[in-house]
């Protein structure tokens, strides 16, 4: 209990709950602009955060993250436009209540759906975290080995548009990783003689440039699309009809949520779209779905901000993001010097409770600012796109060159947006390449320690129980997409 | 419709030409790679403990030409199949894509000489201007409004160290 009590003391003082706050706001703020992310806005975070300690710093990224989820339906009712991919199944049916002149009613059902989904996800963070981390502490090097590659392997199953590609940049990412000076041997790798990469790529430009200027160029290629904005917007809390309906939906989508979180690279977007079809499945007017039932609001949005409760438990006991988002914070809590993974919880637990706080913190003030600034927000939405992105290339080339006051840094930014244009152009997600980067040099650790071990002798990885348990789940997941694909043929034969 | 165009045609429809060449480009990078990993420095013993600093990369390069060689067939078992993959590339890079790269590399190439402050004016004044902002009422204020409270919070707030390059000017 102690170390719960001074997590939340840590996060009490003014000075956090002001960041905290100011995370909430960036992130409602960049949830609801098309084209930003939360993952971008983590990423061009990260810089400025190293100037603060590293609690309020992880907080704020951690508030972030929550808001940034929820701002995405903003838009998604306002405008029909996911101002995120999470919030995508929010406008099937928030974008026609919002229609029928019941904006308010949807942005109320949202917030309050998704601070529901978030809260009860956060309790189950609070108990899976040290049960995990206590397992995770039993395990060596070859469990590692095997579970890092599980959580590579799920980057075959995560949203995008093929498995294929998107475990071929997890493999990219995992190289990448590997230039710079091998730990074991002293040898350097894929310098080619340039000082700047012997110390290896920091991830910091990389993931800005994955993600702001690739998302940029992306945006520079399309053309915009004139939105229009429902006038009335006055969000209200949901009336006691409208929970007592959407009550079981709620429950049934933060338990789906909090679980797809808890799976290695699995994200909001999946759960969003699982809460949906599961919110359509279960009720009794499935085919009113899609003209305004607030069920359909209230199943993504539950859904979508459970699972970044979820999605924090791999990542703070095991080391391993449970998606794009949390990716990005288990970079930033390597660069604050934080050893993610079970020594987490065993030297600093009041660290993992002071995130949990914050994300509670963040939790209860999206409400507010969800309800009381959707107007506002939804007309910052409609700021030209021009200044916008010359906003975020800004931020951007400060905030590559700031992490080591290197110009090499912000050439490795470009490089990494120019090639994530083309990555998503050809359908290669950035968000596997970057887990794959961040997981790569404890992928490489591990692999390196079993065969130094088992003296090169790979096999007896499989003597090891756990190890042949987590390499038939990597089998799985793997063949997942073929065999889903399979299921519903055989259904209709 | 010929033997041979009838050939071609169903060619074309097992292998998708787009993927063909992404392939082709990750599986030559991955070569080269290879034969760069060729030339990795030989360990002593005594550190190397068995483990080569070439094997893992290797392992790595393997997957991704594995990989990379389904990529041209990937259209056939997709659920969605080329409709799905091509979503992304439709149309081709419209101009304003290459001049956005093509301004962002020249002004952060030119970032030694002329250092971070004026590369944020630059940026700034730039690229709106790229976008099609033409009112000069809203674009000169915005650019130097906001540079100049970039270069406050990062220079003056966080204490960033923002290079001067050798043609600009700095803080301190």
């Amino acid at each position: 209990m102690e170390p719960v009590l001074a997590g939340m003391l840590l996060i009490l003082e003014p000075y956090n709950l002001m960041l905290i706050c100011g995370g909430v706001l960036i992130g409602v703020l960049v949830g609801a602009l098309p084209g930003l992310s939360s993952p971008m806005a983590i990423a061009l975070l990260m810089p400025f955060s190293i100037t603060l300690p590293p609690v309020p710093a992880i907080a704020m990224m951690a508030a972030l993250y929550c808001a940034g989820t929820f701002g995405g339906s903003i838009t998604a009712i306002l405008i029909n436009t996911p101002g995120a991919p999470p919030a995508a199944a929010t406008a099937l049916d928030g974008y026609p209540m919002a229609k029928r002149g019941e904006a308010g009613r949807a942005l109320g059902l949202a917030a309050f759906s998704s601070v529901a989904g978030g809260i009860l996800s956060l309790f189950i963070f609070l108990l899976a975290t040290p049960a995990l981390s206590k397992i995770a502490a039993s395990f060596g090097p070859q469990e590692y080995f095997a579970l890092t590659l599980f959580a590579l392997s799920m980057l075959a199953s995560i949203s995008g548009r093929s498995s294929i590609r998107n475990l071929i940049a997890g493999a990219v990412g995992v190289l990448i990783s590997t230039v710079g000076i091998h730990l074991v041997t002293g040898v350097e790798r894929f310098t080619f003689n340039m000082v700047d990469l012997s110390e290896g790529i920091e991830f910091v430009p990389v993931l800005i440039g994955l993600f702001a200027i690739g998302e940029m160029l992306t945006q520079a290629n399309s053309r915009e699309k004139p939105a229009q904005l429902i006038s009335s917007v006055v969000g209200k809390l949901p009336s006691r009809e409208d929970l007592r309906r959407c009550r079981n939906t709620i429950l049934r989508s933060t338990g789906i949520g909090t679980f797809i979180g808890i799976l290695p690279a699995e994200g909001s977007t999946v759960a969003a779209i699982m809460g949906y079809n599961e919110a359509k499945r279960w009720s009794d007017r499935p085919e009113e779905f899609g003209t305004g039932v607030p069920e359909g609001i209230a199943g993504p949005e539950a859904a979508n901000n459970a699972a970044t409760g979820g999605a924090m438990v791999p990542t703070l006991a095991l080391g391993i993001p449970g998606s794009g988002s949390t990716a990005v914070i288990l970079a930033a809590l390597i660069m604050h010097g934080f050893r993610p993974g079970p020594h987490l919880m065993n030297e600093t637990p009041e660290f993992v409770y002071a995130i949990f706080t914050a994300m509670l913190i963040a939790n209860f003030a999206f409400l507010f600012v969800g309800l009381a600034g959707a107007k506002v927000f939804a007309k910052i939405t409609l700021l030209p796109k021009a200044f916008l992105w010359s906003s975020v290339l800004c931020f951007a080339t400060i905030g590559a060159y700031s992490v080591a006051s290197s110009f090499f840094d912000v050439w490795l930014m470009a490089g990494a947006g120019f090639v994530g244009f083309l990555m998503l152009r050809h359908g290669f997600g950035p968000a596997p390449l970057i887990m794959g980067l961040i997981l790569g040099k404890m992928v490489e650790e591990s692999f390196s320690q079993s065969m130094i071990v088992y003296d090169n002798e790979w096999w007896r990885l499989l003597e090891r129980p756990i190890c042949v348990g987590l390499f038939v789940i990597t089998a799985l997941s793997l063949s997942w997409p073929r065999i889903k694909r399979m299921l519903p043929k055989k259904q209709k034969d | 419709m010929t033997q041979s165009e009838a050939a071609g045609e169903t060619g074309r429809r097992i292998i998708h030409r787009t993927d063909t060449v992404v392939a082709a480009i990750l599986i030559g990078g991955a070569l080269l790679l290879w034969q760069t990993s060729n030339n990795f420095e030989e360990a002593p013993a005594l550190f190397s403990q068995n483990i080569s600093a070439d094997m893992f990369p290797k392992i790595l390069l393997v997957c991704i030409i594995g990989l990379s060689l389904i990529l041209p067939f990937e259209h056939l078992f997709l659920s969605g199949g080329r409709e799905r993959l091509d979503g992304g590339r439709k149309t081709a890079v419209q101009p304003r894509a290459y001049m956005a790269m093509a301004l962002i590399a020249v002004i952060l190439a030119a970032m030694p000489f002329t250092g971070t402050i004026i590369t944020m004016f630059a940026i700034s004044l730039l690229v709106p201007l790229l976008w099609g902002e033409r009112r000069l009422l809203r674009l000169l204020p915005f650019a130097i409004i906001f540079p100049s409270a970039i270069v406050v919070l990062f220079g003056f707030l966080l204490k960033v160290h923002l290079e001067p390059g050798q043609y600009g000017f700095g803080l301190y």
